[in-house]
């Protein structure tokens, strides 16, 4: 009997009670619910189920208080890393593979780099206050997640639509803000939706700004790390029988970001976008339809830290972006998806002359003159699901791309301006109009060997076109060619015509053990990923001062050059207590090691992350959340020669937190970098604000002890 | 990627809309939890226990049909109750959505899921053509 009452109890739960259908003279049987779970490793085979990450609202809630850098927040994941910028424009860099070699979405869309320094990449079009999740595959990526890449994915989901129950209104949102004491930065973001069954608009909107922040120890002043941004944005989504019907607008303006490691810093961005999607689920599969257009104004010039002088530099990205997808469920055990994208760019750099200053005027530096880059691309891909236990994702896809661009011209005609002057009538001679065909493949193969153990196995061949600068970059004086590059390296970069695309050859494995409701898990990740062609940069030659004597800078040329990575990603949690409703405490760690190669120089490649663990603990009870985090970076001695890269010591850093929950509101006080302790970012460049204030060169230095304070709520 | 707050729970909003009180189902037990309940309004009282047997078994084949086709890696949470009938051959007759789950994707995945399975084994004969209309909430998490 008790076993009886058990069944019937779960039968009554389903829903296992006659239900009377209107008209209908019959009864009705009812079936015992059938549940639908997301969470199985061989599930998820397009997702990178064991080197895929997910970082959710509330992970990016206990976060924002600390950084306003999407990029520095996700380089706490295994084999992620953070290029530095500036405040909110750090470059993520996957597994060694950095920039433009990663596909960064942003509610499904690309945004095109709009300057030569890259200082406006995607993530730098979001905000942590205002994000809903984040997804990161750091393995091999399924071709259906984009072409022209050859690292990881990066797929930043900014505000999901929300509906209401039929009959009903749904009023809800968020309210946070911040305030960092070093750098004296603070910040805030709204996001309201109002909604009733079918029609949803979301409005989210962040602000933040920050002064220079101080480095720890006796490091002073990092000159040149102030910022501020506004971000606006309204969403309106449509929900009917079979579909959802997605429109987005938004704005951004940024008056000023410095940067510490250019000799440019961005006096103004301003982006504005709309996007639509549409997305349809039928009985014969899904379609997805997708479209984009956005317009970026860049402005360059000195923020306080660099002057005096002036060099205005200003670039102009117009965007269009176009995909359809259809996904097939062709069998109970098979899914075929298949899908086409463009996509369009349009950049144009110009530097207007300075009145008298004879070195820039007396006419406008044309850098690039409306150079196009064209893209089309078609993929499928086969999902298998082979047993519970087993399933793959194989996949293949094209990618046309055709860039070309018009002719250029030097600041004048005169004797300093000579190398210049060579440089662009050879450049405007040469035809410009490039196409690659590149064919890139991907497999996956995920195998749940029990409850508590899963492989995930990955290959990939991946194909990436140079960008615009890359290609057409030309000026060979030394200013002209140190203004162009995104190393934060002081040197200067020459583009070429003929670069061939990079072609990357990637293998990935993954145990992952333990699991949900285990006491641990642990994850462990190696990959090898040879390059062939990859973009480094070869020596033209040392650049001199005014005396002629060399400066410790170089000018090289982007080159193809083979390159190879290889390394290990380790991440696990020990559940040390555990309460009720998400209470307990966790004990977490992570280490990435990671090898690099130039094998055509026999050197390391440039900008690589040395050894980093990561180990913390997280306490909560009730309304009450603890944590620390400790972090120790190995000493980076490989490092590039090709590039003066200058070596960094090894350091520890521990951060303490709280935060309590009353009312509603989160309130949150951290201290980071306890100690205040005096350290050099691995890949922080060399400090170029600093140098032209005190003629000393010296690494981009962290963050110094902050205490940041947070407050959010929801309603 | 859409959530769903402030939604009523299945269970309550199907209990209200229940004909009997679960006294009368305890005291008329179906031999599996999956099987039929049986009305008090049976037009047939004391309906062979064959018959449920029968039933039961072939709802049993029903769901293990449905849910081979169930998608994977949706990363979604919701229920949505699925209505549709059968002829006396296991073809569908028609399918619709009895409650949403308030997110279009799962509703339909869900409503797919049943399509994409039919036709299905034909029903016994021992199933009287009253009993071949069926619900199902198919929960996603």
């Amino acid at each position: 009997m008790p076993e009886y009452c058990r069944l019937l109890r779960v039968a009554l739960s389903a829903g296992c009670a006659a239900i009377p259908m209107a008209g209908h003279a019959q009864e009705t049987t009812s079936i015992e619910a059938i549940d639908v779970a997301s969470d199985r490793a061989s599930e998820n085979v397009a997702r990178t189920p064991i080197t895929g990450v997910r970082v959710d609202r509330q992970t990016l809630e206990r976060r924002q208080a600390r950084s306003s850098d999407i990029a520095e927040l996700l380089a706490d994941l295994p084999g992620v890393s953070a290029a530095t910028g500036g405040g909110f424009s750090s470059m993520p860099s996957i597994r060694g593979l950095s920039e433009q070699r990663l596909t960064v979405l942003v509610d499904g869309f690309a945004i095109d780099a709009a300057c030569p320094n890259d200082m406006n990449p995607p993530l730098s079009y979001t905000d942590p206050q205002s994000i809903s999740s984040i997804t990161v595959l750091t393995g091999v990526a399924p071709v259906s997640s984009g072409g022209d890449n050859i690292g990881g994915v990066i797929s930043v989901e900014s505000a999901p639509p929300k509906f209401a129950v039929m009959g009903r209104t749904l009023v809800t949102g968020e309210a946070s803000s911040f305030y960092r004491s070093n750098g004296d930065a603070f910040g805030g973001a709204a996001t309201l939706t109002v909604a009733g069954p079918g029609l949803s608009a979301t409005y989210t909107g962040s602000y933040i700004r920050s002064d220079q922040y101080h480095g720890g120890g006796n490091d002073g002043l990092v000159r040149s790390s102030e910022y501020a941004k506004t971000d606006h944005a309204l969403a309106l989504a449509w929900q009917h029988a079979a579909g959802l019907l997605r429109l987005k607008g938004g704005i951004q303006s940024s008056p000023y970001e410095g940067f510490p490691n250019q000799y440019m810093d961005m006096v103004d961005n301003k982006s504005w976008f709309v996007n639509a999607s549409y997305e349809g689920y039928f009985d014969w599969g899904d379609l997805e339809l997708k479209a984009a257009y956005r317009d970026t104004d860049h402005a360059m010039n000195f923020l306080e830290d660099k002057l005096p002088g002036a060099m205005p530099m200003n670039t102009e990205v117009h965007s269009l972006d176009a995909s359809a997808k259809v996904s097939l469920p062709v069998s109970m055990h098979d899914t075929v998806r298949i899908g086409s994208e463009y996509h369009h760019q349009w950049l144009d750099d110009r530097w207007p002359p300075v009145p008298g200053n004879t070195m820039m005027g007396p006419n406008a530096f044309v850098n690039i003159n409306g150079a196009t880059r064209d893209r089309i691309g078609a993929f499928a891909e086969w999902e298998r699901h082979w047993s519970d236990r087993a399933s793959s994702v194989v996949g293949i896809r094209y990618d046309r791309v055709e860039m070309d661009t018009g002719t250029v011209q030097p600041y004048g005609t005169g004797m300093m301006q000579m190398a210049d002057v060579m440089a662009a009538s050879a450049f405007n001679a040469a035809g410009r109009k490039r196409t690659d065909n590149n064919w890139s493949g991907s497999a996956l193969f995920v195998y749940e060997v029990s409850a508590r153990a899963a492989l995930e196995f990955g290959y990939a061949h991946k194909v990436r076109s140079p960008n615009i600068y890359e290609r057409y970059s030309w000026g060979r004086g030394s200013m002209a060619s140190r203004m162009i590059g995104w190393y934060g390296d002081g040197n200067g970069y020459v583009g070429d015509p003929d670069l061939a695309p990079e072609k990357a050859d990637t293998l990935s494995a993954a145990l992952a053990l333990g699991g949900e409701g285990s006491a641990w898990t642990l994850r462990i990740a190696p990959y090898y990923t040879r390059v062939d062609d990859y973009i480094d940069a070869a020596f033209l030659q040392d650049l001199t001062d005014m005396a002629g004597m060399p400066t410790g800078f170089v000018q090289l040329r982007f080159a193809n050059q083979d390159a190879e990575f290889y390394g290990i990603d380790l991440s696990g949690t020990v559940q040390l207590a555990k309460g009720e409703n998400g209470d307990g405490t966790r004990l977490s760690g992570s280490m990435s090691w990671l090898e690099s190669h130039n094998l055509t120089d026999g050197g390391p490649v440039y900008r690589q992350m040395p050894l980093a663990v990561k180990i913390g603990v997280a306490h909560r009870r009730d309304a009450l959340e603890l944590s620390a985090d400790f972090e120790w970076v190995a000493r980076k001695t490989r490092v590039d020669a090709t590039r003066n890269e200058p070596m960094t010591a090894a350091y520890a850093l521990l951060d303490l937190g709280a935060a309590y929950t009353v009312s509603g509101i989160r309130v949150s006080l951290d201290v980071e970098n306890v100690f205040d302790t005096a350290y050099d970012l691995p890949l922080g460049g060399v400090s170029l604000g600093d140098y032209k204030a005190t003629g000393v060169l010296r690494s981009v230095p962290g963050r110094g002890r902050s205490f940041n304070l947070g407050f959010s709520t929801r309603f | 990627m859409q959530e769903r707050p402030e939604r009523s729970t299945l269970a309550a909003g199907l209990q209200s809309r229940t004909m009997l009180p679960p006294a009368g189902l305890a005291q008329e037990p179906p031999l599996i939890a999956p099987g039929p309940a049986a009305p008090a309004s049976d037009p047939t009282p004391g309906a062979d226990s064959r018959t449920d047997d029968v039933l039961s078994r072939y709802v049993d084949g029903l769901r293990a049909a449905i849910l081979r086709w169930k998608p994977g890696g949706l990363r979604k949470e919701g229920t949505a109750i699925v209505g549709f009938r059968l002829d006396r051959e296991g073809r569908l007759i028609s399918s619709q959505l009895v409650e949403s789950s308030g997110d279009v994707q799962i509703d339909r995945m869900a409503l797919r899921m049943v399509r994409r399975a039919a036709p299905f084994r034909k029903p016994d004969e021992e199933i009287p053509a009253g009993k071949l209309d069926f619900v199902l909430p198919v929960r996603f998490h």
